[in-house]
């Protein structure tokens, strides 16, 4: 590794955990907000609060040789309520980003994790490079483009290198989800104890997965790249299918029931133009990802 | 979109009044808007943290009140809930531009400015049918391509560009969830006669036309080719005017429609005050010089925005106002 110290911020999260696991090397120093799960990764830590400036400052010896920032924590809430959460969301995501700059005098590089959903919301058959214009349809997706423009703006300043990573909806094994609720894990699980699977809404409505185990193998990647790169399968699947997927892995028949939904979900499809020569290459089918995922619930 | 909506929408009988709220209402938009609407059949309501003039305070004094207050304070607002309550249109002007190359300094406090302001204002405004939002061509930030359409890419190079971008994302979101329209115009550079607004001031115009009035030479630093697109202050007025007149939810350029290079420009201001005085150049002209030019198209098709004020004629009268 070609760097002396590196940072991973939301350490304890699903992406920073499976990570930091894959990194497996001396130089990191982990950051998060609970003791006890930063203990569990066993590197060295430091416990520390974004958001407020005296932790930083009581750390400020452990900053000060880092080189390399992968800056994955977020709050992740995605609300529309501007007036409620607006503010909140802001201040978890961009203060806290500026807090923690001003302690890193000694960057060279940032590899910050972004997401799809600073495009918007899309009809089905729309190809988003990332090229496309950035219409983020909520407070976290607004929040996460405005911490893109912030780290750009900076990193030109201070000619610190800086890649940028839109993920898709990300999904991952069961020990990686536990404190992410999604609908695949839920599915999972369900199947392999064959209990009924509950679908909100027609079960039609489409997004672009990538697998965690993708996503860890793209932030490795992006240790020699700049720019902005879509991180996405290219290709989007309905829940109906994935649950079919599931049906197949696991060979049962369950019970299928749909509710109802407010709300007609809008479908999400990125892809990542390989006209970006660079662009990244999930190494997972959708097919081996599940099964994977599947396998978790087995024990 | 809404079909046409226009000035006076009306229920049953009676002609609801419309009540226009201006932040920012002291500024140069701000006051020549104000004063544009004199005779606009609507009530009127100022904000500005600074007082307003005479003849403003007048106008307001006759179509309605102005409101001393600071948007970042939210109690100051709630005290004047009674008067900002019933507004059924914003023009949101009130904005900040931090100058300065220290990013890290002044973020907090340029995004807290823009955006923490227009929540806090959002929040005492229920009745609310149109925002006309002033946003800037600075979310284009690098220009891709020329001239510069809506869907051009945003990639904000600055912190302004950034709480701008960043604004007008949270007010498509807030208007997307009330059903209200969001008119978001994105003006390019203003010049004109009257006071510049903070840092404004220390932009190309005001500032050539101070130099060479002082009888010195106007230094132009960095590439002389390349282009930037002025538009004159009336026209900007324009704009905002046919949006109120005619609401749309959409995000337009406002520009001039031309472009002139720093150097042309230095020269004509030069010509106007005394043709004895040349521009100085310091910079030097590099290849594919950029040209900061919005196309305005869409403005056009859109509310019928033609910018008539050419650039010569534009500086003449912002000279002659500085002169007298």
């Amino acid at each position: 590794m070609k760097y002396n110290k590196i940072l991973i911020t939301g350490a304890t999260g699903e992406i920073g955990s499976c990570l930091v696991k894959e990194l497996s090397c001396e130089n990191l120093l982990n950051l998060g907000r609970n003791k006890e799960r930063l203990e569990k990764l066993g590197n060295k830590y430091v416990q520390c609060d974004l958001n407020d400036l005296n932790q930083l400052k009581t750390n400020i010896k452990l900053f000060e040789d880092v080189d390399c920032l992968i800056h994955l924590a977020a709050n992740v809430k995605e609300s529309k309520n501007v007036l409620e959460n607006g503010a909140e969301m802001i201040e978890n995501n961009i203060f806290s980003t500026v807090n923690l700059l001003k302690f890193l005098p000694n960057l060279k590089k940032i590899i910050f994790p972004s997401s799809c959903s600073v495009y918007g919301i899309f009809s089905s058959n729309e190809k988003v490079d990332e090229k496309h214009v950035a219409n983020p349809e909520g407070i976290y997706a607004a929040s996460k483009l405005a911490t893109e423009n912030l780290l750009s703006i900076y990193a030109k300043n201070k000619g610190i290198e800086l890649c940028i990573l839109r993920i898709s909806s990300v999904f991952s094994p069961k020990e990686y989800s536990l404190n992410v609720g999604r609908a695949i894990n839920i599915f999972a699980e369900n199947i392999s104890q064959n209990k009924t699977i509950k679908i909100i809404g027609d079960g039609e409505n489409k997004r672009d997965f990538i697998y965690l185990k993708d996503v860890v193998l793209a932030i490795k990647w992006s240790f020699d790249k700049t720019g902005i790169y879509n991180i996405s399968s290219g290709k989007s699947v309905s829940v109906n299918e994935i649950v079919k997927i599931l049906k197949n892995i696991a060979n049962k028949e369950v019970e299928i029931t749909h509710e109802s939904s407010l709300f007609k979900e809008p479908n999400y499809k990125y892809i990542s133009t390989r006209a970006k020569k660079s662009g990244f290459i999930p190494k997972y089918s959708l097919n081996e990802a599940l099964r994977e995922v599947y396998s978790t619930y087995l024990s | 979109m809404r079909e046409g909506g226009g000035a006076s929408p009306s229920i049953g009988f009676y002609k609801m009044k419309e009540i226009i709220l201006i932040t920012g209402c002291c500024g140069q938009i701000g006051s020549n808007l104000v004063k544009k609407l004199k005779n606009y059949d609507a009530e009127i309501i100022g904000l500005d943290i600074s007082p307003p003039s005479e003849e403003l305070k007048k106008i307001f004094d006759d179509k309605g009140k102005f409101i001393s207050c600071n948007l970042l304070d939210l109690n100051e607002l709630k005290k004047n809930r009674n008067l900002l309550e019933p507004a059924t249109k914003l023009v949101h002007l009130a904005s900040v531009v931090e100058d300065s190359n220290d990013v890290l300094s002044v973020a907090e406090k340029t995004i807290r400015l823009n955006l923490f302001s227009t929540i806090n204002l959002l929040k005492i405004l229920p009745n609310l049918k149109q925002i006309c939002f002033s946003s800037s061509m600075m979310v284009y930030g690098s220009t891709k391509y020329s001239p510069i359409d809506e869907s051009h890419i945003t990639n904000p190079i600055n912190l302004y560009g950034l709480s701008k971008k960043l604004t007008e994302d949270f007010l498509k979101i807030y208007s997307k969830e009330k059903s209200l329209d969001l008119s978001i115009l994105r003006f390019t550079s203003i010049y004109g006669p009257g006071k510049y607004s903070g840092n404004s001031a220390k932009r190309a115009i005001p500032n050539f036309i101070r130099v060479v009035i002082e009888g010195k030479s106007p230094n132009i630093f960095g590439n002389y080719k390349e282009k930037r697109d002025y538009l004159f202050l009336d026209d900007a007025i324009e704009a905002i005017y046919l949006t109120l007149k005619k609401p749309f939810s959409d995000i337009i350029n406002i520009g001039s429609g031309e472009s002139v290079t720093i150097l042309e420009l230095a020269s004509t201001i030069c010509k106007i005050i005394n043709p004895a005085i040349k521009p100085k150049i310091e910079g030097e002209a590099k290849s594919n010089p950029l040209n900061y030019l919005l196309n305005i198209s869409k403005a056009k098709e859109l509310i019928g925005f033609d910018p008539n004020v050419k650039i010569v004629e534009g500086l003449k009268l912002e000279i002659k106002n500085e002169i007298q």
